[in-house]
């Protein structure tokens, strides 16, 4: 994708209604959670042909070139790099030819949720067999993992603020289920 | 002291640290239980808030419906069992002295009709020699075997039996679930609870304190950052790998918030455990030892000390160990007043004596408890000398009383510790059964541990020289001594047997206060010790639990809804969509009074005549890459792979390795090294799964990986004589012409500003393309090319013009790929190359699958002008009960508007043979035959000039 168009066509919503700016649940005091759907990223996977080997660092040094994204391993032989740059596929191109590691474009599809609050452990462990407490899930780790059929990397960005990246055909029915158990604390959805 | 004029009735202005939290009577609250109100406070049981209003009755045993009381004032009652009534919802079996009291609670009552007082159940009493173990199966198994008698005693049984009543109301509470890690799972809060936990916070583990009392007001613990403090929450069951099912009562006690739970089911998996669950005391077994007003010493001690009831004016205790003596005391210092202490120890130690004369209580040793007087509530005690075997003689006396105390000394909490196999270790000291040997990452402090526990005379059970009533074992099924004599005499002497057979230590209670008698009794009529006859096995859970919790929320379905990019336009323009597995998609697109099939047959006529678009996003979608791409899609296809061209696809098969057809799709090449692997819908997951298997496991070293992108592209496609017009209008940066872009041929461009690719592809059997675009931008392609079509006639098209448009061309799908079906069977055997090896070759034409008389895809056309139903069987003979001579069935029907008929495809033995024969389809789940014609399934342009060109 030209970085043109990634600056300017709109990535149509996958939530329908669910993507409605309101404040649901629990209505007192501040929200333990707020939900907002990150769109115009870039999205990449990039898969090396043989597990711990040297393109994993590589992959991990160019993403990081592109300020304020991020990336993180969360296979043997893969990591998810993320950037707001549509730079990124064309430079993992570059540096990681086809005969030394595969770069999948994932832009589209998985979706970005940013959770956030003080309830987001809680919220999360609803969800998710993950102990998602500090100290075994730390700032900058991210994982594979699954919610019933629903496959879902988890990244964590700050102590009380984690990204899911669920396919996006899935998006609309996790979103329901993300509100569903955020709903006790008061969950704040940003239009 | 802070009261003085108990008897069930509280004092004004005291406040105690309840065992339920601060109680104090600043607080009242109403609840009513069998339709009378009654108040108590904040901090009560429902339990403790009778008994202050002076209540003794509180169930009715389970077979005889003797009136009782409660006994306990935790998890070991077995008495006090009642229905909580909450918005119609009946929650029952509940004991009293668990439920936690709160403004406006509904309880009633149990196991009696019409009400507590006067239950016509009470007349089982007349029958009280005939109601021993094994009553049902001797009674109306043994003698009317094989006769419908039982069926008629069935009924009346089954009613009578049981407790409370569920009812049908349905519970609109939310229940859900939580998972959760820690370094130190402590269970219990009492003091060793917090201790330990106190310790491990301070190594600054990660703790979860889980107690099922509400929280502790002066533990500072909760507040740690790194301990968690599950009050109101009991761990119910021990798994491997310390894995721990706990329930949190998280709003039962009150009002719920918004989407806040009744119940929370927890699922904890600890490092390490600190078993501190306590202990339990148990009741002695005497004639008479279940009257209203009998009840364990530590619970009227802790119902006085902690919720300022006493439940007598003119107690007695009876005893086999020093703890009563503690209760008599701390009660005469609460204002209450013991007449005697029973006890059947000859010498009590000089602690006792100490504590039962600043109490001025008189002492009566080696003495035992043989009967007990009154109608509802006790009124005297007769006591009687008794031996080490607890057999009593000599003279008696009679003992004016209102309360008896009883204490048979304490059975610690081990359940969880035990629950996964381990056995328990009998402990003649103090006659209890203490924990087994515990894994290096458990420990056990406090009661549970047997620390700090009286040690009481090894006589739980008095045989009185002359019985006047029953003497009780397990309260809850009504099990007394000589239950346990008739199950020895019968032979059930093993203790599973012994347990089955007299039901001693079953329902709520687990054998909590029946347990270790049953066992004495069993083993002394054994001639053996208790630790020789053993115990019964403990298992999950420990104690009730509610179904709510257990079926609770998971948060979306185990079959979640799976949407296109283009779902919402479907939906908005008349698509009727369903379910396709987990997919959403489109029917058809009805007008206005359209049905169904008038709808399809309208879509499929535009797609031949004109051009039709159809949402294909659902195809499984796999990127193989890497420098070995090609030569793996050689192994796990039977076609050739690594001659295809850049920018050329490829219909291929793939099968299984027992040479059964597994899937079909296309390969797309887009480098040297890139491969795009489209699949049928129904088995993208299978085919990711195989071709993981077969790259991690058995061909490791091929440099390739396979990533899924389904959801990175949404895919159309568009079919029929105008699609390259109409594409040509909208496309950009690319040509659509045949030369650049002939049958099977790639090209990459852009529409509305969206990159797209575009494979020249056919399923319908015209002129087709199937154009991809990233998902987030496909339903603006989408919506490109509808507007683009509009005026060339082109319609969208659904999931059943789609079926119509394949059953024509005889192209196969899931129904024809059904796990028993080879290449050969569909007309696609020269699809397997004989030039190569691959997954399935081996196996491929074994004798089995290309033997004669294989069912073989064949077409199918009414004759009567009916439709052809899915599943139907051909036969040859006209009458539906020839279903035994099928020679094969239907795997999809519809109307050909190309044809003018209805026509399918089916599996028919030896199919292509019968070309052209007139057979019968039967349906005999519809009663129905008709006549049909076997045809090619190819009934549409068969040399396929249409997509070419």
């Amino acid at each position: 994708m030209a970085r043109s168009e990634l600056q300017t066509i709109a990535v149509d919503s996958p939530f329908g209604s669910l993507l409605t700016a309101a404040r649901i649940g629990k209505q007192d005091g501040s929200p333990g959670i707020s939900i907002d759907w990150i769109t115009n990223q870039t999205q990449a996977e990039i898969a090396s042909f043989t597990a711990g080997d040297a393109v994993l660092e590589k992959a991990n040094s160019i993403a990081r070139r592109f300020d304020g994204d991020f990336v993180f391993q969360h296979a043997a032989n893969r990591v998810f790099a993320v950037a707001r740059d549509a730079d990124l596929l064309p430079a993992l191109k570059v540096a990681l030819p086809s005969g030394k590691a595969a770069i999948i474009d994932q832009s589209h599809g998985r979706v970005c949720l940013a959770v956030e609050g003080l309830a987001v452990e809680d919220v999360l462990s609803k969800l998710f067999a993950i102990n998602f407490d500090i100290s075994a899930f730390s700032i900058g780790k991210g994982i594979a993992t699954a919610h019933h059929v629903i496959f879902a990397l988890i990244y964590r960005e700050t102590e009380t603020r984690f990204l899911l990246f669920p396919h996006r055909s899935f998006a609309r029915d996790f979103m329901k289920a993300l509100i569903k158990a955020s709903t006790e604390y008061g969950v704040e959805i940003e239009g | 002291m802070l009261w003085q004029k108990p008897l069930g009735k509280r004092p004004q202005n005291y406040e105690t640290a309840s065992f339920w939290g601060a109680h104090n009577t600043s607080t009242t609250l109403r609840f009513i239980f069998d339709g009378k109100q009654y108040t108590g406070h904040a901090g009560d049981t429902l339990a403790s808030a009778l008994l202050a209003n002076s209540v003794k009755i509180f169930g009715r045993s389970f077979k005889l419906h003797r009136p009782r009381g409660v006994i306990g004032i935790g998890l070991e009652e077995p008495n006090a069992l009642v229905t909580v009534i909450d918005n119609g919802v009946r929650e029952p079996n509940l004991m009293a002295t668990m439920v936690e009291l709160r403004d406006g609670l509904v309880a009633v009552s149990q196991n009696r009709w019409p009400s507590l007082d006067t239950d016509f159940g009470a007349i089982n009493q007349l029958g009280t020699k005939i109601f021993g173990a094994g009553f049902y199966y001797k009674t109306f198994f043994g003698p009317f075997r094989n006769t419908r008698i039982w069926h008629f005693f069935e009924w009346f049984i089954r009613r009578a039996a049981g407790l409370g009543s569920a009812g049908d109301v349905a519970d609109s509470a939310l229940y859900d679930r939580m998972n959760a890690f820690c370094d130190v799972l402590v269970i219990g809060a009492g003091e060793a609870g917090l201790e330990a936990a106190s310790n491990a916070a301070k190594l600054g583990k990660r703790v979860i304190i889980a107690d099922i009392k509400p929280p502790l007001e002066h533990t500072k613990l909760s507040s740690l950052p790194n301990v968690r403090f599950l009050s109101r929450t009991m761990v119910w069951g021990a798994y491997d790998g310390d894995i721990f099912a706990a329930v949190e009562r998280v709003s039962e006690h009150r009002k719920a918030g918004i989407g806040e739970p009744r119940h929370r089911h927890w699922v904890i998996r600890a490092n390490e455990v600190v078993l501190a669950s306590g202990a339990s005391e148990r009741p002695l077994v005497f004639p008479g030892n279940d009257r209203p007003g009998i009840m364990l010493a530590s619970a009227m001690q802790q119902y006085a000390s902690d919720y300022g009831v006493l439940v007598g004016q003119n107690m007695a205790f009876f005893t086999n160990n020093d703890s009563a003596y503690e209760a008599v005391r701390d009660l005469a210092n609460a204002g209450a007043t013991t007449i005697a202490i029973v006890d059947v120890r000859s010498n009590i130690s000089d602690e006792a004596k100490i504590m039962a004369a600043e109490a001025g209580v008189e002492i009566i040793t080696g003495h035992a408890v043989v009967s007990t007087k009154g109608t509802k509530a006790i009124t005297s005690i007769t006591i009687q000398a008794v031996d080490i075997s607890g057999k009593t003689s000599g003279p008696t006396r009679e003992i004016a009383c209102d309360a008896l105390g009883i204490s048979g000394g304490f059975t610690p909490l081990i359940s969880l510790s035990v629950q996964k196999g381990p056995k328990p270790k009998f402990s003649e000291e103090l006659q209890t059964f203490l924990l087994p040997d515990l894994p290096q990452n458990w420990q056990a402090v406090g009661a549970v541990a047997g620390e700090g526990l009286a040690r009481p005379a090894p006589v739980l059970v008095i045989r009185a020289e002359t019985p006047t009533d029953k003497a009780f074992i397990d309260f809850q099924h009504d099990v007394v001594d000589t239950d346990i004599d008739l199950a020895h005499l019968e032979g059930f002497t093993a203790v599973e047997h012994l347990k089955r057979y007299t039901t001693l230590g079953m329902a709520t209670d687990q054998g909590r206060s029946s347990n270790v008698a049953g066992m004495s009794r069993m083993a002394s009529l054994l001639g053996k010790t208790i630790a020789e006859t053993g115990t019964t096995r403990f298992r999950a859970p420990f104690a009730g639990v509610s179904l709510g919790s257990i079926a609770a929320e998971r948060f979306g379905h185990v079959m979640p809804d799976r949407l296109t990019p283009m779902q919402d336009w479907h939906t908005e323009n008349g698509g009727q969509t369903y379910a396709a597995g987990l997919w959403h998609r489109p029917m058809a697109y009805l007008h206005i009074g359209e049905t169904i099939e008038q709808a399809y047959v309208r879509e499929a006529k535009a797609v031949r005549a004109k051009a039709g678009l159809v949402d294909v996003s659902t195809l499984g979608k796999i990127m193989v890459q890497g420098p070995d791409a090609a030569e793996f899609l050689d192994r796990i296809y039977t076609n050739m792979m690594s001659t295809l061209p850049v920018n050329k696809a490829r219909y291929g098969l793939m099968l299984r390795e027992d040479g059964i057809l597994f899937d079909d799709g296309t390969a797309w090449r887009l480098s040297k090294t890139e491969f795009l692997v489209t699949t049928t819908t129904a088995n993208a997951g299978k085919v990711m799964e195989h071709l993981e298997y077969f790259l991690d496991c058995i061909w490791p070293d091929l440099k390739v990986v396979a990533t899924s992108v389904t959801d990175q592209w949404g895919g159309m496609a568009i079919s029929g004589p105008e699609a390259r017009n109409i594409l040509s209008k909208v496309v950009s940066g690319t040509s659509v012409e045949n030369e650049a872009l002939p049958h099977m041929g790639i090209v990459h461009g852009t529409i509305d500003s969206v990159n797209v690719m575009i494979a020249r592809l056919s399923f319908s059997g015209e002129r087709a393309y199937e154009v991809y675009a990233p998902a987030g931008h496909a339903r603006r392609v989408w919506e490109a090319l509808i507007e683009a079509g509009k005026p060339l006639g082109m319609v969208p098209y659904g999931l059943e013009a789609l079926g119509t448009l394949r059953v024509e061309k005889g192209h196969v799908t899931g129904a024809e790929l059904d796990g028993r079906t080879t290449a050969g069977d569909l007309g696609l055997g020269g699809m397997l190359s004989k030039k190569k090896s691959f997954i399935g070759s081996a196996m491929a034409y074994r004798e089995g699958l290309v033997r004669e008389g294989r069912l073989q895809l064949v077409g199918l056309k009414s004759l009567d002008g009916r439709a052809l139903n899915g599943g139907a069987h051909i036969i040859e003979n006209a009458s539906v009960s020839e279903v035994a001579d099928s020679l094969g069935h239907v795997t999809a029907a519809c109307y050909s508007p190309e044809i003018g008929a209805y026509v399918g495809l089916a599996l028919v033995a030896d199919g292509k043979k019968r070309i052209g024969q007139r057979l019968i389809l039967s349906d005999p789940l519809r009663s129905m035959t008709m006549p049909i014609e076997i045809i090619s399934p190819h009934m549409v342009d068969a040399e396929g000039s249409r997509m070419h060109g």
